[in-house]
């Protein structure tokens, strides 16, 4: 699956690409709205995540040049412009989400990965993952084809632990996904806190294996390792 | 004191003390030439008294029948000297005492010395004198009432221009990116002030502007450096086998980082606000908004333990941006639970007239006059000491007011309609 990068801080755009990278996704990079241009009307892209500010034009023109070239593609923008009229601008004129800076790498790969399965499956999808299958239309979850009732913050944090399996995810980045930014208080930290053990109960007390691990100082990681 | 009445009671007591002064001096002057021309009638009696003396060589009473007109008796003391003086004298016919002047000297009747009081009715001349000077009194204060009224009139047309630019000046705000426009003036002076209020208007815009966009600029170019930073801390994290000092340098960076991230967005905020970015204005009803903050933020309350009492007394509605009134709610909420004590209370009240978000904790530490100012932080760390000067940037913006007040053991914020 190939995703392009439009994205004029190389930095960022790298580390952008190499997380991607290591879930399997093709990346490639445009750092100015020429070569994005270029790149869009040579190439298929699963994904295109772009930037509005580029040093030679406005992101918004590749969004627009690209739902003429391909209506599949999904697109993200992702802008230190928290502007609500842009936010409004990009959505309506084509993209399919908007990330406002500075966000963190695994929510924009849950983003991804969610706007991906949108596009190929309709929404009528199921994600498994071992034991585990998270049923996307009816938001339930079997384990070993059990039901298991989850709340919705539950199942929100299942979801975007798979969407960033074998990622070590900081608690401020779970907190965020959870909540959103307008939650600034110390005191969110303990509550995911309380939802992860909460989660990894029910999940094990259906006979899942427990693939929560907690990395000491930092958050956690989903996966098998 | 005002302008108009400081000039007013000045003239007013300059005037006063002048027209006294000036009715003063008219009333001695006049006085004085009554006197003169009194004394020359009694000088020219004696005269004639002392011609029908030498050529008769006594007098008779009868022969002068006005009463008291002349009066003499026999004195052992006698000089050449001749005195006036103030009197009264007993009218028989009007039973009443009659000021009158008089005229006393000595001279020799037959063998013996007399004292001759010669005397005249001032009567006339003091009617006189008391017509005249209450014509002038009533005159002066006829022309001092028409001064003052007069003067008061000028004083209002010629201020005029002053007074208009007073209240322009006074009624212009520098958030609202407006001209200062100030009528045109034909006094020089005003004219100055006016060119000189234009001057300085233009110039606290333009600071004010240029300080508002470096806010606006240096927080949004932060974003991206900032964006990188997190980046490149969740690559970092990604890394097996890191070591405990690297664990907690890594979570040092973090923290910094997603709090020049929050620090930023703040005041990205607060200038969006300011300048009036958000132009969507709707009725939005604060009931069921309230009922839903505090049901999205129920697991915080819960997890702190908090006690929370909602009391609907009313409706209130307010035209606002739905986004903002959103976020006026969540920080006020999140500022009683942030600051609050394990335990504690909220205890929220909706009004017909705003609503009041009162909780326990510690005391405030700082003034509460400069609460909702920028960068103000309680005790509660890992603030961004921006929630509160959102609040109030906020409130500005839509007409309401927000109030600090301590009572009964909780720490109150009361937002209402600003009273004007």
């Amino acid at each position: 699956m190939k995703i392009l990068i439009i994205e004029d801080e190389k930095g960022l755009s790298e580390s952008i690409c190499s997380h991607l990278s290591k879930d399997g996704f093709l990346c490639e990079q445009a750092f100015t709205y020429a070569s994005a241009e270029e790149k869009i009307n040579l190439y298929q892209y699963e994904c295109v995540i772009v930037d509005i500010n580029l040093p030679d034009g406005l992101g918004f023109g590749i969004v627009e040049a690209l739902k003429k070239l391909s209506a599949t593609t999904g697109i993200i923008i992702i802008s230190a412009r928290n502007a609500i009229e842009d936010k409004l601008k990009g959505l309506e004129i084509g993209s399919d989400d908007y990330l406002t800076k500075p966000f963190h790498l695994s929510e924009l790969i849950a983003r991804v990965k969610s706007l991906i399965r949108r596009k190929n499956f309709g929404g009528e999808t199921e994600i498994v993952f071992n034991e585990i299958k998270i049923n996307m239309s009816r938001r339930m979850v079997y384990v070993n084809d059990t039901e298991t009732p989850l709340s919705r913050k539950e199942y929100d944090l299942l979801l975007y632990f798979i969407s960033n399996k074998e990622h070590a995810l900081t608690k401020e980045a779970i907190a965020e996904h959870l909540w959103g930014d307008n939650i600034d208080s110390a005191d969110s930290l303990d509550i995911v806190y309380s939802h992860i053990k909460n989660l990894r109960r029910k999940l094990v007390e259906k006979g899942a294996k427990d693939y929560v691990h907690s990395i000491y100082g930092i958050g956690y990681k989903f996966g098998e390792h | 004191m005002k302008l108009l009445t400081k000039t007013t009671l000045y003239y007013l007591g300059f005037s006063i003390v002048i027209y006294l002064s000036i009715a003063l001096a008219f009333y001695y002057v006049t006085e004085y030439l009554v006197y003169e021309d009194v004394e020359t009638r009694l000088h020219s009696e004696k005269k004639d008294f002392m011609s029908f003396v030498s050529s008769n060589g006594l007098w008779y009473r009868s022969c002068y029948f006005v009463q008291n007109k002349i009066e003499f008796h026999a004195s052992a003391y006698h000089d050449d000297k001749e005195v006036f003086s103030d009197t009264t004298l007993y009218d028989k016919n009007n039973k009443q005492l009659i000021p009158s002047r008089q005229l006393v000297f000595y001279t020799k009747l037959g063998p013996d010395y007399y004292k001759i009081s010669i005397r005249k009715s001032l009567l006339e001349s003091d009617k006189l004198l008391k017509y005249l000077t209450s014509t002038m009194l009533a005159f002066m204060v006829l022309g001092l009432s028409v001064m003052y009224f007069v003067l008061r009139r000028i004083s209002r047309r010629v201020w005029r221009p002053f007074y208009d630019t007073l209240s322009k000046v006074k009624s212009f705000k520098l958030t609202k990116e407006q001209e200062l426009e100030l009528s045109p003036s034909t006094i020089h002076e005003f004219e100055e002030l006016n060119e000189v209020m234009h001057k300085m208007v233009r110039k606290t815009q333009k600071d004010y502007k240029n300080l508002k966009e470096f806010t606006q600029n240096a927080s949004h170019e932060m974003q991206t450096p900032v964006a990188l930073i997190n980046a490149r801390v969740e690559e970092l994290i990604q890394s097996k086998n890191l070591t405990d000092k690297q664990v907690y340098l890594i979570q040092e960076i973090n923290n910094s980082s997603n709090r020049i991230s929050r620090i930023t967005q703040g005041l990205l905020l607060l200038s969006k606000i300011e300048n009036r970015q958000f132009s969507t204005i709707k009725e939005v009803y604060f009931n069921t908004l309230l009922r839903k903050k505090i049901e999205e933020l129920e697991e915080l309350f819960m997890h702190k333990e908090l006690k929370v009492e909602y009391h609907e007394e009313g409706d209130f509605e307010w035209l606002i941006n739905p986004d903002l009134a959103d976020i006026l709610i969540t920080n006020l909420l999140n500022n009683s639970i942030k600051h609050n004590i394990t335990g504690g209370t909220i205890s929220i009240t909706l009004l017909d007239d705003g609503f009041d978000i009162a909780n326990t904790g510690e005391s405030l530490g700082i003034d509460p006059k400069t609460l909702f100012q920028r960068f103000r932080k309680g005790k509660a760390s890992g603030s961004t000491g921006l929630g509160l000067a959102i609040v109030k940037q906020i409130c500005d913006a839509y007409g309401l007011q927000a109030e600090y007040y301590y009572q009964d053991n909780l720490h109150h914020i009361k937002i209402s309609p600003a009273s004007l």
